[in-house]
C-alpha cells in the first residue's frame, strides 16, 4: 500500500523556488531518508506533507486519501476539515524539538491525546508512560522540559509524536542541534521505529546513520529529486557527479569530527 | 500624645472607609481588563485585517490621550448628549476601557514572543487554533507578561485617585477633607502608607504567581 504518494509538487517562495516538479511514492514500512545540500528543498517536502506548508500545484495522497490537490494559485481542492482528519495520520518530529516548556514531559505526551482524541486521561498516562519506557525515560516523566538534555528531549518529541499513534513518522533534521555526544541515543530510537516497520521520512546530514536506517536515499538539489536508490547504490556508486561531491564533502568532514 | 494617636487612628478610620470605592474601582478594572486584553490581543493579530485596524486605532487613542481626560469625556462629555452615567459606572467604564488598552499591547507583544515552533508542534499533533491558543500558547505568554501586567496593576492603584475630579469619595479625597477640616498633614501621611500598603498587596501577590508559574523554567 501508498502511504504517500506525491505528484508534480512545486512550490517557491517569492522568486525562489524550492520545490520544482517533485513527485514521490513512499510504501508502507519503508524507510526513506532524504539529504541533500541545504536549500534544497528537503524540509519544505517534509512540511507540505503534513500541512505545515502549502504546495502551489501538484497533488499529495495520503494512504489512498487526497491530502492536497492544488493548480497554480487556485484555492486547494481539499477541505481544512478533511486535511485535519488525514495529517492525523503523519507525526512529526522537529530539528528543535519544540517540547511545550510549561509542561512536564509526561504531559507533553498526553497533551493532544486528551485534548485532540478525547482519550480518557488514565488510558493517556498509561499510554504515555509506555512511550516513555519505549524511549529509555520513564524515570524523567515529571521533568519539565528545561531540566532535560538535548537527546532526552527529542527523545520526548519522539515520543510525543507516537502518542497520536501515527502511520508515518516525518523527521526534519531530527538530530542536527544536538550535541555530537547525544545524537546516538536519538538515532537508536529511530532505528528501533524502523525494526519495527514504521514508515518514516528522515531529512538528515547524518550519513552514516542514513546508510543504516534507509531503505531508500532520496537525493534533493535545487528542489529536484535527483537520485532515489539503495543506500548502497548511492553512497558506494553515485551515479550523478553532485551527489559524489556531496557525499564526500560531509563524509570527510564527519569523520574528521569523529576521529 | 494619647490625643494624638487617637486623632491617627480616627483618620485612618476615615481614610480607611474611602478607600473601600478605591478597592472596589480597582478590582473591577483588573477583572475585566485582564481577560479583555487577551482577546483583544488575540484579535490584533488575527487574520482579520478589519479587527487589526479597529483594534490599533482603539490602543492608539486610548493610549495616547490622558485617562484624565478620558474621564472627564464619559462623565461629562456623554451627559451632554444624554447619556447618564453614575459616578461609579463612568469610572469603572473608563478604567477598564483605558487599562485593557495597554494589556492588549503588553499581551499582543507577549503571544507574538513565543516561537513559531510551539505553533508548529501544536499544528502537527492536529491541535485546532482554539487548544492551541488556549493549552500551548497562552499559559506561556500569562507567564513572561507576569512583570509588565505587576507594574500596570501598581500604577493603577495610583490612578484610581483620579476619580476625586468626577466627584468621587475615594482614598485620597478623604485625606483632603481631613486635612482641610484640621489643617495636619497626619492625613496625607496616612494616605501614603494606605496607598503602600495596597502596592505592597499587589507585588507580594504577583511574585507569588511568578514563582508559581517560574517552575518550568
Amino acid at each position: 500500500m501508498k502511504m504517500i504518494q506525491a505528484n508534480n509538487l512545486f512550490k517557491s517562495f517569492g522568486t525562489h523556488t524550492v520545490l520544482n516538479n517533485v513527485n514521490l511514492e513512499v510504501k508502507k514500512g519503508e524507510v526513506i531518508v532524504i539529504i541533500g545540500p541545504s536549500g534544497s528543498g528537503k524540509t519544505t517536502l517534509l512540511r507540505c506533507f503534513n500541512g505545515l506548508e502549502e504546495i502551489d500545484s501538484g497533488i499529495i495522497t495520503i494512504e489512498g486519501e487526497i491530502f492536497s490537490q492544488r493548480d497554480q494559485s487556485k484555492k486547494d481542492m481539499v477541505s481544512l476539515k478533511q486535511k485535519r482528519s488525514i495529517a492525523e495520520k503523519l507525526g512529526m518530529v522537529f530539528q528543535h524539538f519544540n517540547l511545550f516548556p510549561h509542561k512536564t514531559v509526561l504531559e507533553n505526551i498526553i497533551e493532544a491525546p486528551l485534548t485532540v482524541k478525547g482519550m480518557k486521561k488514565s488510558d493517556a498516562v498509561l499510554m504515555g508512560e509506555t512511550l516513555l519506557d519505549k524511549v529509555g525515560l520513564l524515570d524523567k516523566k515529571n521533568s519539565y522540559p528545561s531540566k532535560i538534555s538535548g537527546g532526552q528531549k527529542q527523545r520526548v518529541a519522539i515520543a510525543r509524536a507516537l502518542g497520536m499513534s501515527p502511520d508515518i513518522m516525518l523527521f526534519d533534521e531530527p538530530t542536527s542541534s544536538l550535541d555530537p555526544e547525544l545524537i546516538g541515543e536519538v538515532q537508536k530510537v529511530i532505528l528501533d521505529l524502523a525494526r519495527e516497520k514504521m514508515t518514516m521520512l528522515i531529512v538528515t546530514h547524518e550519513m552514516r546513520f542514513a546508510k543504516e536506517v534507509a531503505d531508500r536515499i532520496i537525493f534533493m538539489d535545487e528542489g529536484k529529486i535527483i537520485a532515489d536508490e539503495k543506500p548502497s547504490k548511492i553512497f558506494d556508486n553515485p551515479e550523478h557527479p553532485r551527489i559524489k561531491t556531496f557525499i564526500d564533502k560531509i563524509t570527510t568532514r564527519q569523520s574528521n569530527f569523529q576521529d | 500624645m494619647e490625643q494624638y494617636i487617637q486623632y491617627v487612628l480616627d483618620s485612618s478610620v476615615f481614610i480607611l472607609k474611602g478607600s473601600i470605592l478605591t478597592i472596589q474601582l480597582y478590582f473591577a478594572t483588573i477583572l475585566f481588563s485582564i481577560p479583555l486584553g487577551i482577546v483583544l490581543a488575540l484579535m490584533k493579530i488575527s487574520k482579520f485585517k478589519f479587527l487589526r485596524i479597529a483594534i490599533g486605532f482603539y490602543t492608539w487613542v486610548f493610549r495616547g490621550t490622558p485617562l484624565l481626560l478620558q474621564l472627564f469625556f464619559t462623565y461629562y462629555g456623554l451627559a451632554i448628549i444624554g447619556i447618564n452615567l453614575p459616578a461609579f459606572t463612568a469610572a469603572a467604564l473608563t478604567f477598564i476601557i483605558n487599562y485593557s488598552a495597554y494589556l492588549t499591547e503588553i499581551y499582543r507583544a507577549g503571544i507574538e514572543s513565543i516561537d513559531k515552533g510551539q505553533y508548529e508542534a501544536s499544528k502537527a499533533l492536529n491541535m485546532n487554533y482554539y487548544q492551541t491558543m488556549r493549552r500551548i500558547i497562552l499559559p506561556q505568554v500569562i507567564r513572561r507578561t507576569i512583570p509588565p501586567t505587576c507594574n500596570e496593576a501598581i500604577t493603577l492603584v495610583k490612578d484610581t485617585a483620579l476619580v476625586v475630579v468626577i466627584g468621587m469619595g475615594d482614598l485620597l479625597l478623604s485625606a483632603k477633607e481631613l486635612f482641610t477640616r484640621d489643617f495636619a498633614i497626619t492625613p496625607f501621611a496616612i494616605a501614603a502608607v494606605v496607598y503602600l500598603l495596597m502596592t505592597t498587596v499587589i507585588v507580594y501577590f504577583f511574585r507569588k504567581i511568578e514563582i508559581k508559574y517560574s517552575i518550568y523554567e
